[in-house]
């Protein structure tokens, strides 16, 4: 069981910057037990937080050729290799993998993860300046509509919001971000205000209100810790601005 | 009948049996029959039973080298020793909850000495019972982290067993061996809780509430443990993220306070453990709890 602990641990460590302890934590995880896919998933998040992209590149690629096709985590670790990929610059590699493993017929996790995956992969490549998947934004949102009707986990809004914003349905935006304060208010959404701003901000992002959305997001990036999830996902935002 | 001594891996033979000696046939043949450092290992891929049947000889047996396996050149390596005495010592140094027991009764009689050649077994008893009550029993089954279980079908805590490795490294099938479990004892409450789980995090709530709605009917008689995992995923599956990480902490410090209790009792988790029909993949050590050499000559 102490493979599993400290695979948790250690990803908490890197959440909170404690890289190198995070390291050792990680390292005695994988080799307690290799085959388990919340150490391999550790592995990535800790490299990426490191800034070793080649290493988390190079031990993903022959962590998954060995893992399930239909294991829980194969499309969230294909879409970390993507992001390796995309700052090794392999933008070819990075979009075999999507559309192999991380698009929303194709993933083989839970719908927060299809979501969090998917969109976060089509607002990157769009970010770096790669035409709009418009159909794979409208499928991933009526997805989202569909699969996570209301707010509950914070970084699986967090990219349903991503969505909604792609699509500039701006009610259905306002309508979560009402849901959310809502929640709120009951105590049972932790992260508070920081998503509804989040999603004014990428809303004026999309309609090109580029200093409405920098009034918006600038004071958001960097307080990730109020929504869990890593940088990997957050960078999203800094990426953004 | 062929006797290896061979230290190394040995396949299965089929349609035979393989025969560990311990600590006594090594003391009581002078080391004409080795103490074999033996380890089974499942290396198939799938549970499968083990049934480990230990004969043991009368408490009051005198283990003492047998006048067959000791010559001039050859002189007793051990000096004799009551197996009771023997079996003590042995769980006092192996087993943290056994450091204080007391010496078994004997039974006031002293066992007749073995005549040259003899070589009998006095007594056996087969540490195995199918029929296992539920709640506190004399006899848990137990999960992969010795948690005892509420399920009286081995099948089903097997099941369960290896569903929470699948369940807790995100490999696949954990939702099947769920199912299996649950399909052996439908009373296993702990059961429905993983499928309830593995449920979730695929996105289909309803069947997840359902499942772990299950659970809660059959929750009446669980352990305070299992009662607290099933109360935990509850808060979780409302919503309630902060009343959740809160029984958490008192769940891990419940688990803990129960631990420590135990260890000042020196009281095991279950009275026997030896009684648990179990996955034979941890080391096995011969009654002295040393690494043993098998071939000294």
């Amino acid at each position: 069981m102490i493979f599993w602990f400290t695979s948790y641990h250690a990803m908490a460590l890197s959440e909170d910057g404690q890289l190198g302890a995070a390291r050792a934590k990680i390292e005695r995880s994988v080799a307690a037990n290799p085959n388990n896919a919340h150490g391999a998933h550790g592995f990535a998040h800790v490299c990426y937080e490191s800034g070793e992209p080649d290493t988390a590149r190079a031990y993903l690629s022959s962590w998954l050729a060995s893992y399930p096709r239909d294991g829980f985590f194969y499309g969230h670790l294909s879409w970390h290799l993507s992001l390796c990929e995309i700052q090794a610059g392999n933008w070819a590699e990075a979009l075999r993998l999507y559309r192999d493993a991380i698009a929303l017929d194709r993933h083989s996790g839970g719908p927060q993860q299809k979501i969090s995956d998917g969109a976060a992969f089509l607002w990157r490549s769009e970010l770096a300046d790669h035409p709009r998947d418009a159909a794979a934004g409208r499928g991933l949102y009526d997805y989202a509509n569909r699969a996570l009707p209301r707010p509950g986990n914070g970084l699986a809004d967090l990219h349903v919001i991503l969505a909604q914003a792609v699509i500039r349905d701006d009610a259905a935006l306002g309508s979560r971000a009402r849901q959310m304060e809502e929640l709120a208010r009951e105590g049972c959404y932790p992260s508070g205000s920081y998503l509804p701003a989040l999603g004014r901000g990428f809303a004026a992002f999309e309609r090109g209100d580029f200093s409405v959305a920098i009034e918006a997001l600038a004071p958001l990036a960097g307080g990730n810790e109020r929504i869990g999830g890593s940088r990997a996902q957050h960078d999203l935002i800094e990426f953004t601005l | 009948m062929p006797i290896f001594v061979i230290p190394g891996n040995h396949d299965a033979i089929d349609g035979a049996y393989v025969v560990n000696g311990g600590d006594i046939l090594h003391r009581w043949t002078n080391e004409r029959f080795l103490s074999t450092p033996h380890r089974v290992r499942n290396c198939s891929g799938r549970v499968r039973y083990a049934i480990p049947f230990f004969c043991d000889p009368d408490q009051d047996t005198i283990i003492k080298c047998l006048p067959s396996c000791r010559s001039a050149d050859n002189p007793a390596k051990y000096p004799p020793v009551r197996f009771g005495d023997y079996a003590l010592w042995f769980a006092r140094k192996s087993y943290e909850h056994m450091a204080n027991e007391p010496a078994p009764a004997g039974r006031g009689r002293r066992p007749r000495p073995p005549r040259a050649g003899e070589f009998d077994v006095l007594a056996y008893k087969i540490r195995f019972s199918a029929q296992l009550p539920r709640g506190e029993g004399f006899f848990m089954l137990t999960d992969r982290y010795d948690l005892a279980l509420s399920t009286a079908s081995v099948a089903a805590r097997d099941d369960y067993v290896h569903a929470s490795d699948l369940a807790l490294t995100f490999y696949p099938g954990a939702g099947e061996a769920y199912d299996r479990a649950v399909a052996a004892d439908p009373g296993f409450a702990l059961a429905h809780a993983g499928k309830a789980q593995v449920l979730m995090r695929q996105g289909d709530v309803g069947a997840a509430r359902a499942a772990l709605a299950a659970a809660k009917d059959v929750s009446a008689g669980l352990s305070e443990r299992e009662a607290s995992h099933i109360g935990f995923f509850d808060l979780v599956f409302a919503g309630r993220t902060e009343a959740a990480i809160a029984a958490l902490y008192a769940h891990l410090a419940a688990m803990a306070a129960r631990r420590a209790g135990r260890l000042q009792r020196r009281e095991p988790e279950r009275p026997d453990r030896r009684l648990r029909p179990h996955r034979t993949e941890a080391p096995d050590r011969g009654t002295d709890g040393q690494p043993r050499i098998a071939l000294r000559r």
